[in-house]
C-alpha cells in the first residue's frame, strides 16, 4: 500500500484533528467532572493513535526506513510514543490518569508541528542500518514520554499546592503526586541513560569511537546529569514538594531543549539528519 | 564532605565543565574561522580562556584529574552503597513499618508471605520473621555506582591509550606505514599508530535496494605485512573488520573520485583528483566545495550526480559539474561525463577517469568489553533500584507464640498501598 505525498499529510491533519478532540472533551471531562466526556477522550485518543500507527506503519513502509530521519518524522513518533506510553503505563498506574491534561496536548502540539516541515522523503545511510541506532532513539522517545507524565504531575503538584479546590481536589493527594514525580522522573533518567549508552554503542560500531563531545551527545549528558542530580537530592538529601517539582521542571526544560534545540545546531552529528 | 555530597558536587561541577565547553568553541569540533570569530568577539576574556585553555576543555589534565575523582567517590561511594544494601538486608526491628495484622500465626504469615512472593530472610533473630519482596532491588544503587565508576575508569584507559587514524583511497591506490594519515589522534601515554603493512583499496562496492538508499557499502583490500605476505579483507559499513589486533572501520564517507585535467591558455596541464561524497539519490547530487589549487587564482567547486541519464544508482556514468569562483563571483562552470571535455574559463577540462574512493579509519584501542560491560551493569542497577523496590514484610513475635506484622516499601510506598491492603486483609483474616 502506498501513500500520495498529498494523502499522507492530510492523514497526519485528521489525526492532529481526532486528538484535538479528544483533548477538548478530556479537560471538560476532567475540568468538569464530566466521567461520560472523560471516557469518551480516551476512546478519541485511542483511535487517534490506531489511525497515527497506521499512518506511521505505511510511512515506514514506503521509506524504508523508521520514524527517525526528518523531523516531521521525528516529532510525529515522539507524538506517538508519548500517547502509546500514557495508555501502557495507565494500565500498571491508574492514578496517572489526569496526566492525559497534557499529554493529550502534546500529541496533538507535536504532530500539528511536524506537520509544518518538510514531509519529503530522507534517504537512509548506510550506517543509519543497526539496531542500536533503533534502540537508542526508541529509548530517548520513551524518556520523553514518561518525562511528560511526571511533568504533568509536577504542575499538577504546584497548582494543588496553590489552591486545592475545585477540579484539583479529584486529583490524588499531594503526597502521592510527589512521589509519581520522583517514580515517573526515575524511568526518565533510566530510559535516557541507556539510549545515550546505546548511542555509544553505535557509535562504537560504526566509526570506531564511542565518544565524541559533539554538542548533542555533550548536552545529553549534561541533562542526564542533572536528572541524576534531581534524584540524588531526592534521595538523600530528602528533597520533596515545590522546590524539588521546580527543579523537575527545570530538568525537563532541559531534556526538551537537549532533544530538540542542540540536536539542529550546526556542528553536531546529530544535526545532519535533522535539518 | 560525605561521599553523597561529593559524589553530587562532582555531577554539578562536571555539568558546569561540559556547559561551558558549549559556550566556548572547543578546537576538536570547531572551524578555524569560528574559532577567530569567537576570539574577536571575547578579547576581554582571553586571558582566562588562554590561562586555563577553554578551547581544549576535554585535552586538559585538571578535566582528566575531576573524571577520576569522580570514579573514585563513585568507587568509595558504592562501598558505602553496598555496606547499606547489606544492613537493610539482615536488619532487624520494624523501622519504619505500619502495622498491618496484630496477632498472625506463624503458618500463616509464612505463607501469605510467600503467596505474594515476599522471600524470608535469616536475621539471626529469633523474636521476628523477616520476608522482603524483590530483595535484590536493595543492590540496584550498588550496581548503578559500581557501573559508573567502571565506565568512568576505563573511558579514561581508553581516552589515555587509545589511537587511531583515518586513510582516503581511491581504487587501486595503496598506503605504507610511512605515509601519513589522513587524520589521526592518540592518547598522550601511546604513540601515534602505525598501520601494519601496505594497505591497498582494492574495490568499492555499493549496493542500493529497491529505494534507492545504499543497502550496503564495502571495500576489498589487500595488507601486505613485514614479511611480504598478504592478506585479502574486506570491510564493509556496520561490520568491523579485525586484523592483528587492530579494528578496520568502513566510514560513511565513499563516493567517485574524478581524474580531471585542467590545460590552461600556454598549454600547461594541470592534473587532479577530485573525491566527491556519494549522492543519496539520482535527484541529488554530491558536493565538493570551493577548495583552492596551486595553479589558479579561483576556488574550485565540484558536484556531481550518480547517473548523467538519472536512471540508476550503479551507473558508471556520473556527470560532473565544475564550477570556479572569485570570491563569491561564479567565473565559469561546465558539465562533464567520463572520456568528455569542455572550457571552464581560461581552461579546457577533460574527465579522463572516473574511480570509486572510500575513508578507513583503524583503531586500537582496549578496555571496550569493559565499558559495555559497566553499561549492562549501569543498566541492570538502573531497572532494580526503580523497577523493582524492597518491600518487608516483619513479624514481631508475641508472648502468645503469635506475630504482630509491619509492612514498609523502601521507597515509591504509594504504588505498593494495594497489595498492603490486599495483604493486611488476609492477615487479619488469618487466610492465605
Amino acid at each position: 500500500m502506498r501513500l500520495s505525498l498529498e494523502l499522507y499529510v492530510a492523514a497526519n491533519w485528521s489525526v492532529v484533528i481526532v486528538y484535538v478532540l479528544a483533548t477538548i472533551t478530556n479537560a471538560a471531562g476532567v475540568l468538569f467532572k464530566k466521567d461520560r466526556l472523560e471516557r469518551t477522550s480516551y476512546w478519541l485518543a485511542g483511535v487517534g493513535l490506531a489511525l497515527h500507527s497506521i499512518v506511521i506503519a505505511i510511512r515506514w513502509a514506503e521509506v524504508g526506513h523508521g520514524p527517525y530521519m526528518a523531523p516531521s518524522e521525528v516529532l510525529s513518533s515522539d507524538a506517538w510514543m508519548i500517547l502509546v506510553c500514557y495508555f501502557v503505563f495507565l494500565r500498571s498506574y491508574p492514578r496517572i490518569r489526569p496526566t492525559s491534561l497534557l499529554a493529550f496536548p502534546a500529541a496533538f502540539l507535536l504532530l500539528a508541528l511536524s506537520m509544518f516541515f518538510n514531509p519529503g522523503i530522507r534517504t537512509l545511510p548506510a550506517t543509519f542500518r543497526s539496531v542500536w541506532l533503533i534502540v537508542h532513539i526508541a529509548l530517548y522517545k520513551i524518556s520523553l514520554a514518561t518525562l511528560v507524565i511526571a511533568f504533568a504531575f509536577s504542575v499538577f503538584y504546584l497548582l494543588k499546592h496553590r489552591r486545592d479546590s475545585g477540579w484539583l481536589q479529584r486529583l490524588p493527594a499531594i503526597e502521592t503526586i510527589d512521589a509519581y514525580v520522583y517514580r515517573f522522573a526515575g524511568f526518565g533518567f533510566i530510559f535516557w541513560t541507556i539510549g545515550m549508552l546505546a548511542g555509544s554503542i553505535w557509535a562504537y560500531q560504526s566509526w570506531g569511537r564511542f565518544w565524541g563531545w559533539d554538542p548533542t551527545e555533550t548536552w545529553s549528558l549534561i541533562t542526564c546529569l542533572m536528572f541524576g542530580a534531581y534524584l540524588h537530592l531526592r534521595r538523600f538529601y530528602q528533597w520533596q514538594g515545590v522546590r524539588a517539582a521546580w527543579f523537575f521542571i527545570a530538568c525537563f526544560a532541559l531534556s526538551l531543549a537537549t532533544l530538540f534545540g542542540m540536536a539542529t545546531m550546526a556542528g553536531s552529528i546529530h544535526s545532519e539528519y535533522f535539518k | 564532605m560525605t561521599a553523597r555530597r561529593l559524589s553530587l558536587s562532582l555531577i554539578l561541577v562536571l555539568a558546569g565543565v561540559m556547559y561551558l565547553s558549549t559556550l566556548i568553541p572547543q578546537e576538536m569540533d570547531s572551524t578555524p574561522e569560528r574559532m577567530e570569530g569567537w576570539r574577536r568577539g571575547h578579547e576581554s576574556l582571553l586571558w582566562l580562556v588562554d590561562g586555563v585553555n577553554l578551547h581544549r576543555i576535554y585535552a586538559q589534565p585538571w578535566f582528566a584529574a575531576a573524571i577520576l575523582f569522580a570514579a573514585l567517590a563513585l568507587g568509595v561511594s558504592s562501598c558505602e552503597q553496598l555496606a547499606v544494601a547489606r544492613r537493610k538486608l539482615y536488619a532487624t526491628g520494624i523501622g519504619a513499618g505500619e502495622e498491618v495484622a496484630a496477632s498472625v500465626s506463624e503458618q500463616c504469615l509464612r505463607s501469605i508471605a510467600r503467596s505474594y512472593g515476599y522471600r524470608f530472610i535469616q536475621t539471626g533473630s529469633i523474636e521476628q520473621l523477616k520476608f522482603i519482596r524483590a530483595p535484590w532491588g536493595y543492590f540496584g544503587n550498588l550496581l548503578l555506582h559500581v557501573g559508573m565508576a567502571l565506565v568512568i575508569m576505563v573511558s579514561c584507559y581508553v581516552a589515555l591509550t587509545g589511537r587511531q587514524g583515518a586513510l582516503i583511497l581511491t581504487e587501486g591506490e595503496r598506503c605504507d606505514n610511512q605515509q601519513p594519515w589522513n587524520a589521526s589522534a592518540h592518547g598522550i601515554l601511546t604513540s601515534p599508530l602505525k598501520l601494519p603493512g601496505t594497505i591497498r583499496l582494492d574495490k568499492v562496492r555499493v549496493s542500493f535496494d529497491s529505494k534507492n538508499q545504499p543497502a550496503e557499502v564495502s571495500s576489498e583490500i589487500s595488507i601486505t605485512d613485514g614479511s611480504g605476505r598478504v592478506e585479502s579483507l574486506t570491510a564493509s559499513i556496520n561490520r568491523i573488520l579485525r586484523y592483528h589486533g587492530l579494528r578496520i572501520y568502513h566510514a560513511a564517507q565513499y563516493g567517485d573520485a574524478f581524474s580531471v585535467t585542467f590545460t590552461d591558455r600556454a598549454g600547461v596541464m594541470h592534473a587532479e583528483k577530485i573525491a566527491i561524497q556519494q549522492p543519496v539519490s539520482l535527484t541529488k547530487a554530491g558536493y565538493s566545495d570551493d577548495f583552492a589549487v596551486s595553479w589558479a587564482p579561483y576556488l574550485l567547486s565540484a558536484k556531481y550526480y550518480a547517473d548523467a541519464g538519472k536512471e540508476s544508482m550503479l551507473s558508471t556514468n556520473p556527470e560532473l559539474t565544475l564550477r570556479i569562483t572569485d570570491g563569491k563571483k561564479e567565473v565559469a562552470r561546465t558539465t562533464l561525463t567520463r572520456g568528455s571535455s569542455g572550457m571552464l574559463g581560461d581552461y579546457r577540462v577533460e574527465l579522463n577517469e572516473v574511480e570509486k574512493w572510500a575513508k578507513l579509519i583503524i583503531v586500537d584501542i582496549g578496555g571496550m568489553p569493559v565499558i559495555f560491560a559497566g553499561f549492562a551493569i549501569i543498566m541492570l542497577g538502573g531497572l532494580l533500584h526503580y523497577m523493582t523496590p524492597p518491600r518487608e514484610l516483619v513479624g514481631i513475635r508475641q508472648q502468645d507464640g503469635h506475630y504482630r506484622v509491619y509492612w514498609k516499601a523502601t521507597s515509591f510506598k504509594d504504588f505498593f498501598l494495594d497489595e498492603r491492603d490486599e495483604m493486611a486483609t488476609k492477615l487479619q483474616k488469618g487466610v492465605s
